[in-house]
């Protein structure tokens, strides 16, 4: 059975390299354009009319870009992510010299190894439906970012060298010097990865923010400037960690599917572990994402009041709710899954009484993050209440209550952390308790300042304060987790280790790492689509109109089905790969 | 008791040092490093 998988692999492979060579010869085709700057660059930003557009009958052009985007984007999150702690893992499986970290970093390798295939495929897709269905808007684009496309191809020949080399010189490369050299090729294909997603970036974010081009689109011939536009920074930054957590989700989920169906506890043991470190992995890339998705709110609102008032003050505020939800479900299954593993030792059960102030602290927490500011009311209801807001309710709308609700959630879900932290051990230094105090008393403190800055300066200052206000709470969070940390590894120095076994845990909480990912899946593509949206009629916003038939903003309700059609196109295809890769890893077991 | 005077003092001293913090990001210097403009 492992031939067939290999064959998949063998058959796949040339499809990315033809990719790569259409991606090449297309930049050499355009080559001269990208230097020249002829009279098409100067003239600026095409005027375009319906007539401009070509249309394939049965096919709705923005709906074949949508979802081959789409698609290209979860697995691109997907291979970008998994190599990276694949490096971490390898490198803490050297420096521990421990085999264990090796086997399950191979073991994520082989699941994501299909995914970049797909990726490439899914790639090739999305340019040629842009190619086909916006050739103006690609030509333009191409006129300023001409030679960023060769930079993009020679990355991508780089990254899939690396990555064969890395993934087929594995267990070639796994003693003295070579496992270092294997480590080196590990951190140049996370290298040319990363660098891959900078540039693709720079086009993305040039269609929101431009920069280096004039009010008609004129290229000034800075294509420095056109790159490091308004959102370019924080969307490498969003992005980047993103892809970490959501890589670490989809993994956790793979584990999930795995320990489910084990059928030796051996299997189970080595299954939770690694549904364990995905999860840890997830989530701790998780915690940090809110603060680089509001520095990248703040650039929207830096470039444009207009944007900003759009996307959180119009009719996509919806979005945000549902957003809120499904982080709000995330979190609770993160906490459920640590809760369980309380479990693994028996030691853990004496923390079980902390769980539901916890879980209400939480669920509290999570009912203020998703209440709507606005109400959707019948004219009878409105009539009733006088007002579009709910009199008591209403204040919890605004963005301080939410800032508030979600830095408390981060803090009690690092609580559920530690606590599943000290199922394993108990501290021996003389003065633990003390040490707990100081802890207990650093919660207290965060938790006060948290709700002062959120009350005080979210009602009762200006608007600047408003906004403002929601960095020192997310100073204040962070400096809790790294102080909290600290003590806690000092704390637990020499520390008597309690029984611990991998693998006793409950079936329903292997649900909670599969509803992780898709909770993630699911919001990648509806908040996506509003960062896409926010752009309204505009190809390139202010600079280049978009005079298609669908230049117009569709409904919610429509962008919720496209969105969750391609939830469960991609998770059908993600269950086919860990399908395959269960094929694999049985495949060396028998071995 | 020694755990509880622990904990009054390092509350106390903790949310001490989160005003200040607070106080030194909501400079507008403080936060120009962040919000452009």
């Amino acid at each position: 059975m492992a031939y067939s998988r290999r064959s998949l692999i063998k058959l796949l492979s040339p499809c990315l390299t033809l990719i790569a060579l259409v991606l090449v010869a297309y930049s050499i085709v355009n080559f001269q354009s990208y230097f020249s700057w002829g009279p098409e660059s100067i003239s600026g930003a095409p005027v375009l009319g319906q007539g401009d557009y070509p249309l394939v009958s049965h096919v709705n052009g923005r709906l074949a870009v949508w979802m081959a985007a789409q698609m290209h984007l979860w697995f691109a999150a997907f291979v970008l992510a998994v190599p990276i702690f694949v490096l971490m893992l390898e490198v803490i499986g050297v420096v521990k010299k421990e085999k264990r970290y090796d086997r399950v970093a191979y073991e994520f390798l082989r699941v994501s190894i299909t995914a970049f295939s797909l990726t490439a495929i899914t790639g090739g897709l999305l340019l040629l439906t842009l190619l086909v269905f916006y050739p103006d808007l690609m030509k333009y684009l191409l006129s300023i970012f001409g030679p960023t496309t060769l930079l993009y191809a020679l990355f991508f020949f780089f990254e899939s060298a690396s990555l064969y080399t890395y993934y087929y010189g594995w267990k070639r490369m796994s003693e003295g010097w070579l496992k270092w050299a294997h480590i080196g090729v590990g951190l140049a294909l996370n290298s040319a990865g990363t660098a891959l997603m900078f540039v693709a970036n720079a086009w993305v974010t040039f269609m929101m923010t431009p920069d280096g081009v004039d009010a008609a689109g004129v290229f000034r011939g800075d294509l420095w400037a056109a790159v490091t536009n308004h959102l370019w920074s924080p969307m490498n930054l969003h992005r980047f960690i993103a892809n970490i957590a959501y890589g670490g989700s989809i993994v956790g989920a793979y584990a999930a599917y795995r320990f489910l169906g084990a059928a030796t506890d051996d299997e189970k043991a080595h299954y939770d572990w690694m549904g364990y470190t995905a999860s840890l992995i997830a989530i701790g890339a998780l915690l940090p994402l809110p603060f680089a998705g509001y520095w990248l709110t703040a650039e929207i609102y830096a470039f444009s009041q207009q944007m900003g008032i759009t996307l959180m003050g119009g009719v996509f505020a919806w979005l945000f709710i549902v957003q809120a939800v499904l982080i709000g479900a995330l979190f609770l299954a993160a906490n459920y899954y640590l809760w369980c593993g309380f479990g693994r030792s028996p030691a853990g059960e004496r923390y079980l009484r902390y769980v539901k102030y916890i879980a209400f602290v939480i669920a509290a927490s999570f009912l203020v993050w998703f209440t709507p500011h606005t109400l959707i009311l019948t004219p009878q209801e409105a009539r009733a209440l006088g007002t579009q807001y709910h009199p008591y309710l209403g204040p919890l709308g605004l963005m301080p209550a939410k800032n508030t609700a979600v830095n408390i959630m981060l803090l009690f879900t690092f609580l559920s952390f530690i606590l599943y932290r000290r199922a394993q051990r108990t501290p021996t230094v003389a003065w633990a308790g003390y040490g707990k105090a100081l802890q207990a008393g650093l919660f207290t403190a965060a938790i006060v300042n948290i709700v002062f800055l959120g009350v005080y300066y979210g009602y009762f200052t200006n608007s600047l304060y408003k906004v403002a206000s929601s960095v020192p709470q997310v100073a204040t969070t962070i400096f809790v987790i790294i102080a909290c940390l600290v003590i806690e590894g000092l704390m637990h120095r020499g520390a008597t280790k309690h029984d611990f076994t991998w693998g006793r845990m409950p079936g329903r909480s292997q649900y909670a790492l599969i509803l992780i990912a898709v909770s993630f899946t699911w919001l990648m593509g509806l908040m996506g689509f509003v960062r896409s949206a926010i752009r309204q009629q505009w190809h390139v916003y202010s600079v280049m109109k978009d005079a298609s038939p669908d230049a117009f903003t569709p409904s919610i309700a429509y962008a919720a089905k496209v969105v969750s059609v391609g939830t469960i196109i991609f998770l059908s295809i993600v269950v086919f790969i860990f399908w395959l890769g269960g094929l694999g890893a049985k495949a060396e077991a028998d071995e | 008791m020694k755990s509880v005077f622990i904990f009054i003092v390092s509350s106390i001293g903790f949310l001490a040092f989160f005003l200040v913090m607070d106080a030194l990001l909501l400079n507008a210097q403080g936060l120009s490093f962040i919000f452009r403009g």
